[in-house]
């Protein structure tokens, strides 16, 4: 178990976040480092430079003040006692060593050849950093011109820079190290904090994984990402379950309901086996079966309408239609059945309504919301419908006096096959709403719902007038 | 009447043949789509009931081919699919039709005896008669038994209709589709309404009945 954690430890994300973090900080340090130290060691060799520059000129104009006697008393008493060991003056006359300090701790000087004259003839002194066998530290040192055929070196010791340079790097090198070893467990801390979130939602999700959908992420009041990724985790659920639980209902009421026509026609079928079935019955069996047929067959095809509405396959057929005259057509149509329950039947319409939209879709979305009207309200009711559009959409509300819809079913009347209690006696398949919602849809639109049990519904359709086509 | 089915399932065939021999036609039955093509191209026939897919070449190739060929035999394409594309729905623009399949024999029967009558240029009649039932299609009026009988305009068309199909079952949906130009049948039954006020009308208190209704498929409008 242990060394199974152990073998997994390396893939697991707090472990990588912990070595970036510690890899990035260490490198952006390391970076920063270079770019200071190099900076500085600019720093301390210009500063030399400027120093040994400005002997030669500090000599020469000495040697123009007090002569050749004077110069010697002032390199004497800089290169006094121990100083001697920090700095060396050598002056040439006509290419011919002159003059040295006291040279005992700067064994292996060497004579500068007759390039470095020549050259120095020409122009400006020439700086240059030498080493000696027996010294531990690099030499910086100068030729300059002091007079027309007087040439001065001075030498310095460098090892107090490097000193400094070589204390500066330990101390960047112990910070470094501090940093890699305490940057490690520093991080995993953090990673494994931030990540808390991250398992919960695993160990969530393993456990829906099992079964239980009902389980949640528990979301903190931080506000932070992770709680982002619960929410988000958790309305997904929601959305699963709410799928999961509709497709149920669906499917039990799919089954009720094409399984009884399917069980009719079989009984029929299996009645006239029995001896006693004559000529008037086998065409009673013949209708009965064509007209049972022809009802399976509505409900799938309505059926794949909706999905095929819902998902997007459908492809509508866009056009310019007068809303008015679909609507004036739709009443008509259903003016009869109407007066056969002694209801009457309102319009209140304006002079025209054009929008862009599918026409036959249209046409079944009000003819089944007019259909449901007709069909729920009792004799002597009445059906209102109402008309208004502004610039950007239309409205169609469709109200009746019927028997209306309780609250408790007014959430599933769109679902597929869902048929309320109190329409269960009333012939129908249950897909006349969901098919008039996905029509609706599919234009950008949204049927809505009000109603009161017993005083009746209000259906309304809103539609936009330019729908776009998806 | 001759006709060619081209159809490769042999129930719905022999289902079909059974049907239009009885109607009265002459029936040739090809089911392939080879054989169903040299057989429309060899001899002539006044209409051909053609399935989309078949063995051999499909429903539309053979189309082409006929026309390819000037041959301007009227056809009926049979589709499974339910969702048509749009060159089976181009079939109507260029005088020909399509079924969707399952369909009832009458309605394909009804679509059958209107292509021909499309196709041979019979010329638009002034008048319709059934019976003692005449309709006057000028002057939008029926008459029975010489008393005139007051119709609203879609009662109107929904006589014209029947009488024009006098003798031949329509379907509930063809007289949604010729109707109210709705391409569906809506649950509640918004026709049975209709042909009960027309019976109303034009059968209460006259004779026998014209209008009668076929249980299962739709109503015919015909003498007994």
């Amino acid at each position: 178990m242990f060394l199974k954690k152990l073998n997994n430890l390396h893939k697991t994300l707090a472990l990588k976040m912990t070595t970036w973090y510690v890899g990035v900080f260490a490198l952006s340090f390391i970076v920063t480092f270079v770019v200071v130290f190099m900076l500085i060691v600019a720093i301390v060799n210009q500063r030399m430079d400027d120093d040994l520059e400005e002997d030669i000129e500090d000599i020469a104009s000495l040697l123009k003040q007090g002569g050749f006697d004077r110069i010697k008393e002032e390199m004497s008493i800089d290169t006094k006692g121990d100083e001697a060991e920090v700095s060396f003056f050598r002056v040439w006359k006509d290419r011919k060593l002159i003059f040295t300090t006291d040279l005992s701790s700067w064994q292996g000087l060497e004579q500068p050849d007759i390039e470095l004259f020549q050259t120095l003839e020409d122009g400006e002194p020439i700086l240059e950093t030498i080493e000696l066998p027996e010294r531990d530290h690099s030499v910086r040192t100068v030729y300059g011109f002091i007079d027309t055929d007087t040439l001065l070196q001075v030498g310095e010791t460098l090892e107090n820079d490097e000193e400094f340079l070589a204390t500066l790097f330990k101390g960047f090198l112990f910070i470094l190290l501090v940093m890699i070893l305490l940057g490690g467990p520093i991080g995993w801390f953090l990673a494994q904090r931030n990540l808390r979130g991250v398992q919960e939602v695993t160990k969530t999700a393993t456990e829906i994984a099992k079964g239980s959908l009902d389980r949640r992420v528990p979301v903190s009041a931080n506000g932070d990402e992770l709680d982002y990724l619960a929410q988000a985790f958790n309305s997904m659920l929601d959305r699963i379950q709410n799928l999961i639980i509709g497709m149920r209902e669906m499917t039990d009421n799919l089954a009720h309901d094409l399984r009884s026509p399917v069980a009719r026609i079989r009984a029929s079928a299996e009645m006239a086996l029995n001896k006693d079935f004559s000529g008037t019955d086998w065409t009673t069996l013949a209708n009965d079966t064509t007209e049972e047929c022809d009802r399976l067959l509505t409900m799938i095809n309505t059926t794949l309408d909706i999905a095929e509405a819902e998902s997007g396959a459908a492809k509508l057929k866009i056009s310019q239609v007068d809303l008015v005259d679909l609507v004036v057509d739709a009443c008509d149509l259903f003016q009869t059945v109407a007066e056969d329950k002694q209801i009457s039947l309102i319009t209140q319409l304006p002079a025209t309504c054009r929008i862009q939209a599918d026409l036959q879709r249209l046409q079944r979305v009000v003819a089944n919301l007019l259909d449901n009207a007709v069909k729920y309200t009792p004799e002597g009711g009445s059906i209102t419908v109402d008309l208004n559009d502004d610039e950007q959409s239309v409205h169609l509300s469709i109200t009746d006096t019927g028997v209306g819809i309780s609250s408790n079913e007014l959430p599933k009347i769109f679902q597929r096959y869902y048929r309320c209690d109190s329409s269960r006696s009333e012939y129908g398949n249950g897909l006349g709403l969901s098919l008039a919602q996905a029509f609706v849809r599919a234009h950008g639109g949204e049927v809505e719902v009000e109603s009161s049990p017993g005083k009746g519904s209000t259906f309304t359709v809103r539609l936009i007038r330019s729908p776009y086509v998806g | 009447m001759r006709l060619l089915i081209i159809e490769d399932d042999e129930k719905i065939a022999s289902f079909v043949k059974k049907g239009f021999k009885e109607a009265g036609f002459v029936v040739e039955h090809a089911s392939d789509g080879n054989t169903g093509l040299s057989m429309a191209l060899a001899s002539s026939y006044d209409v051909a009931v053609i399935d989309i897919m078949l063995p051999g070449m499909d429903g539309l190739s053979i189309i082409d081919e006929l026309r390819r060929h000037r041959n301007k035999l009227p056809v009926i394409i049979l589709s499974a699919k339910r969702s048509l594309d749009e060159r089976v729905e181009g079939l109507q623009a260029g005088g020909d039709d399509y079924l969707t399949k399952p369909f009832a024999f009458t309605e394909l029967l009804a679509r059958v005896q209107a292509l021909i009558r499309r196709a041979t240029n019979v010329p638009e009649p002034t008048g319709l008669k059934v019976g003692d039932l005449s309709i006057d299609l000028l002057r939008r009026t029926v008459t029975r038994a010489g008393k005139r009988i007051d119709l609203q305009p879609r009662e109107f068309s929904l006589i014209e209709y029947l009488a024009r199909n006098s003798g031949r079952v329509v379907s509930k949906t063809m007289i949604m589709e010729h109707v109210w130009d709705y391409n569906f049948d809506p649950q509640t039954n918004v026709v049975e309404s209709r042909i009960c006020r027309l019976r109303e009308k034009i059968d209460k208190g006259f004779g026998a009945p014209l209008i009668h209704t076929v249980r299962g498929t739709g109503y015919v409008l015909k003498e007994t």
